[in-house]
């Protein structure tokens, strides 16, 4: 299989979570957009390591994982706080800060 | 000297070099992190957790004296003979230790940079400049200008955060144990950025910072606008973040390399996939521009400095602002020196939509709190001169503008606590009516920062703006530099109205006084006198800001 096809499906991935994040206002599917992102980063990056045949690309992977699951551990906590304060977890319903 | 010996391992794997005093300053905050966090889960068994890491202390200490480390081996001892004395000190007021501790581990931070800085300036023939070569971790890290002038303004910026805000924390409630480590963590993150030679590293050390103050952000869990402005700050950082990693992403398909120099040697031979690598820098400028608030990528800046503790948001505006133009300078001017023709037009024209936009919409503030965010909007917009420059003049520019927009922000964030401290709620211009008469002495600081903050002599702003615009006439940019001009008229009008207000307007005498705690009338005395020193003796620092440009490879 020709290797832009990976390219061309995380790109598409890539504009997916984009426009999810734009679009949706719940901060649960917000965040899933935000993972379906950093997912196609994956994708690109590993098989832009394959097509250079280093092992950066799958190194960098593995960071994107992990630094993936720590913002996950902080989103969360943020979102339940939120649910227990609010009993919403719609992003557009705290309007406080405006001038 | 080089403690870690390159070993061949079978294929052509290799171990790198690891240069610890390259990072030193570094090691020494994240372990008082580490440190502060363990005595703030040991609660009540203070002793049990300071002993042994005062005994570590000093082993390593000892150690890395007799390696030949003096400096930051007598650091890591003094710091293993204070922690023990200060748990015996104030048993029953373990925030204070804390305080003290990070305060102390940014002081000797600072002291190690001045260490590093000197052993890499006399790099003819002394035996420091082996200690302390100019990358670290086979390059991953890189021990140049940019960094070392980051780590001035970050661990300064941070060291006077902390006694800014431990009485405001104390009076809202919040002064929990996590503060501490989590503002050292997030200037480690900072620093680290600020050296990052490679995108790995840059991702990392970014996402380190940027996780810590998403919490910090949220640190007042009653306050629902903290809540507020710590979900908001999240959800666009992370959108950013991932940006930002597509960007990168797209550059590795392009060069085949992570190194920021290999990409930008890479970058210059390129035929074919250009058109890759200019999504890559259109994708990574969309996701720095987030970070350092230029215009159109700026809309969560009001919101997260309006809802956050105010010494947190001092903070960001601070450090953040110092970390995220480093990454800017190192990214542009090392990795991207050959798609010039590309990014010079379009940050130009960032540049001037951010300094118009930003000094137009704090006029019509009447929140302080986010009057200073729009107001740090329209700074972000001055430092980029200094970028699209593309000049060691425009690059020590840059590096000197943060210092100088660190320490009058910092004072007149200062201010706004002390006002903050004895009322509830917002600080709007109304509260300000009169406090020249009633409290002079919070008046004249906050006056005089802002006056730093609107570029006017003899004040440290007024010697920022002026090198920034001189770097950018050097640079044909006369253009841009006109708008600067013109924004700050409109900016002056801003800040002076305020001053106005407090002296000129009749004062309420319902309204209370401000009040300062020892540490926070320390730390504002500190940053004012900065901004008059920096002001009218700009040479020693500036000097230091010219070699530190002149380092950067």
């Amino acid at each position: 299989m020709p290797i832009g096809y990976y390219f061309i499906l995380s790109g598409l991935m890539f504009t997916i979570g984009l426009t999810g994040v734009m679009l949706r206002r719940n901060a649960i599917v917000l965040f899933m957009c935000v993972e379906l992102m950093l997912n196609s980063v994956n994708l690109t990056l590993a098989a832009a390591a394959r097509m250079w045949g280093g092992p950066d690309g799958q190194v960098f992977v593995f960071f994107v994982i992990v630094v993936a699951a720590a913002e996950v551990v902080v989103g969360l906590a943020l979102i339940v706080n939120l649910f227990f304060r609010r009993g919403t977890i719609d992003v557009d319903v705290p309007q406080l800060l405006r001038f | 000297m080089i403690l870690a010996q390159t070993a061949d391992l079978p294929g052509d794997l290799v171990i790198p070099d690891v240069a610890w005093s390259s990072f030193a300053p570094e090691l020494l905050v994240t372990a008082m992190a580490l440190v502060l966090l363990l005595v703030a889960v040991a609660k009540g068994r203070e002793l049990l957790v300071t002993v042994p890491s005062a005994l570590i202390g000093l082993g390593v200490g000892t150690w890395l004296v007799t390696e030949g480390l003096v400096v930051p081996g007598g650091v890591t001892i003094a710091l293993g003979i204070a922690l023990p004395a200060l748990g015996f000190a104030f048993p029953r007021r373990s925030s204070m230790v804390q305080a003290w501790g990070a305060g102390l581990a940014l002081a000797g931070a600072l002291v190690l940079t001045g260490w590093q800085y000197v052993a890499v300036l006399n790099v003819g023939g002394d035996t420091l400049a082996t200690i302390l070569p100019q990358s670290a971790l086979a390059g991953a890290l890189a021990n140049d200008g940019i960094a070392f002038f980051t780590r001035i303004t970050v661990y300064l910026s941070t060291l006077l955060v902390i006694p800014l805000g431990y009485g405001y924390l104390q009076d809202r409630r919040i002064n929990r144990a996590e503060v501490e480590p989590l503002l050292l963590l997030s200037a480690v993150g900072m620093v680290a950025l600020a050296t990052a030679n490679d995108l790995i590293t840059l991702f990392i050390a970014l996402e380190v910072f940027s996780l810590a103050l998403y919490v910090l952000a949220g640190l007042a869990r009653r306050d629902p606008r903290s809540q507020e402005a710590s979900l908001k700050y999240f959800v666009m950082g992370s959108v950013a973040s991932a940006i930002l990693l597509y960007g990168m992403a797209l550059l590795y398909v392009a060069t085949g390399s992570l190194s920021l120099p290999v990409i930008g040697a890479e970058l210059g031979a390129l035929g074919a996939l250009r058109t890759v690598s200019a999504f890559g820098l259109a994708l990574v400028t969309v996701g720095i521009g987030f970070k350092v608030a230029l215009v159109p990528f700026h809309f969560w800046t009001p919101d997260v400095y309006q809802g956050s503790p105010s010494n947190i948001t001092a903070f960001m505006a601070a450090a953040t602002k110092a970390a995220g133009f480093a990454a800017l300078l190192r990214l542009y001017l090392v990795a991207f020196p050959n798609l010039q023709t590309l990014w010079v037009p379009v940050l130009s024209v960032l540049a001037a939509i951010t300094m118009l936009y930003g000094a137009y919409l704090a006029l019509v503030q009447r929140d302080l709190k986010r009057m200073l965010a729009y107001s740090s909007i329209t700074h972000a917009g001055y430092a980029t001169i200094g970028v699209v420059a593309v000049s060691n003049a425009g690059l020590s520019g840059t590096l000197w503008y943060l210092l100088t927009y660190a320490v009058g922000t910092l004072g007149a964030f200062g201010c706004i606590v002390a006002i903050e401290r004895t009322r509830r709620g917002e600080v709007t211009l109304v509260d300000l009516r009169g406090l020249g008469k009633t409290s002079p002495a919070t008046a004249g600081i906050l006056a005089l920062c802002l006056l730093s903050l609107a570029g006017l002599p003899p004040t440290a702003g007024f010697v920022g703006k002026l090198v920034v615009f001189q770097a950018g006439i050097e640079s044909g940019l006369t253009w841009l530099v006109v708008i600067g001009v013109l924004s700050s008229v409109i900016a002056a009008f801003f800040y002076l109205r305020i001053a106005g207000v407090m002296f000129l307007e009749d004062a309420d005498p319902t309204r209370p006084l401000p009040s300062a705690s020892t540490g926070l009338s320390t730390s504002i005395a500190i940053a004012a006198t900065l901004v008059v020193f920096l002001g009218v003796q700009p040479q020693l620092l500036l000097q230091l800001a010219d070699t530190a440009a002149a380092l950067v490879r």
